[in-house]
């Protein structure tokens, strides 16, 4: 299983080298600097829509209903995650080798599917839903509670490996 | 340049800087991303609530959000001054670095104004959110992306700062 991802994984960053993206990104110095901004800028709209809806189960401003937040946050949140998706996967093409040998990087990609994990399991638990209904005061259930403490932790998680691309395994 | 190049010579800063240790420079440069994200999500969640999304959210209890937002400024003004010592002699002489402190310097102060006079009105939410206050919110949105933005260009137009042996822009 592992041995296949890593393949075929390796084959792809090196295939990646040889196309459109890859080469748009070399060949033109604002490209990293303008997705590294605007990777920023989605940082904060995902992590700030992650945060009000997280920290509001964990019982930060209780005087908010969750069902509108429960709303609202998941698509702006979105918009921020797509955004970094996009930017994201230039900056990869643009070196797509050193990334994939990258530590961090592999530990970043790990948190994100597993932040991924986090919210499929808000959903099916019927923790989402069942949030909707606690209204101003209320505290939400304990599940809850922790699927947003894992929530936190993990998008903290991967703003440090992102971080720690230059620092840690392969430097760039 | 004589006070900066002391700065920078200090033990502190050549630690950040050289000593080579994960908790130097990589860490206080993470510290300053989680700072970022309290600071400027929080504000950009609370700006939007403001100009009018979600609009069944009450107003007032987004007050409860600003110890956050002031943990992660302090944050970032803390993490920042130490990144700066570590490359005053560059980072100092950088314009885009006085823009960037411009911008957030404008964007707090903004929620500052905002938390005084907007939110410790108690009949906040019987009332409908006057054009000011709305554009107050757009300014921060505004300074926000400028601050970002300036803070990424740092490590690419001007004296850029560096650490050796890596050559890509931090």
């Amino acid at each position: 299983m592992y041995r296949f991802l890593y393949d075929n994984l390796e084959h792809f960053s090196q295939w990646l080298k040889t196309t459109g993206p890859h080469y748009f990104v070399v060949h033109n110095a604002w490209v990293v600097p303008a997705c590294q901004t605007l990777h920023f800028f989605g940082l904060a709209m995902l992590f700030g829509m992650v945060g009000l809806l997280d920290l509001r189960m964990l019982g930060v401003a209780r005087s908010l209903p969750i069902g509108p937040i429960n709303r609202v946050a998941p698509p702006w949140g979105f918009a921020g995650f797509i955004l970094n998706t996009i930017t994201g996967f230039l900056l990869y093409a643009g070196d797509p080798v050193q990334y994939f040998h990258n530590v961090a990087f592999r530990w970043k990609m790990l948190f994100v599917l597993l932040a991924g994990l986090n919210l499929s399991a808000f959903l099916l638990t019927g923790m989402s839903k069942k949030v909707d209904t606690i209204g101003p005061g209320e505290d939400a259930p304990v599940l809850a509670k922790f699927i947003a403490a894992t929530s936190l932790f993990l998008w903290i998680g991967v703003m440090y490996w992102g971080r720690m691309l230059p620092f840690i395994g392969s430097a760039f | 340049m004589p006070f900066l190049r002391w700065l920078e010579a200090l033990p502190l800063s050549t630690w950040i800087r050289e000593g080579g240790s994960i908790w130097g420079y990589p860490t206080i440069l993470f510290l300053h991303t989680v700072g970022l994200g309290f600071l400027t999500g929080l504000s950009i969640a609370m700006a939007l609530r403001i100009l009018g999304v979600a609009s069944r959210l009450p107003l007032t209890p987004f007050a409860k959000f600003y110890p956050l937002m002031w943990i992660g400024f302090w944050v970032n003004a803390i993490s920042g001054i130490l990144l700066l010592m570590a490359d005053a002699t560059t980072k100092a002489i950088n314009p885009v670095f006085y823009i960037k402190i411009g911008f957030t310097l404008v964007a707090c102060l903004v929620l500052i104004f905002l938390r005084r006079r907007f939110f410790s009105d108690p009949m906040l939410d019987k009332k409908l959110v006057s054009g000011k206050v709305k554009a107050m919110a757009a300014i921060t949105l505004m300074c926000w992306a400028g601050a970002i933005t300036a803070g990424r260009l740092m490590a690419y137009i001007g004296p850029v700062a560096g650490l050796p042996d890596i050559t890509n822009h931090l």
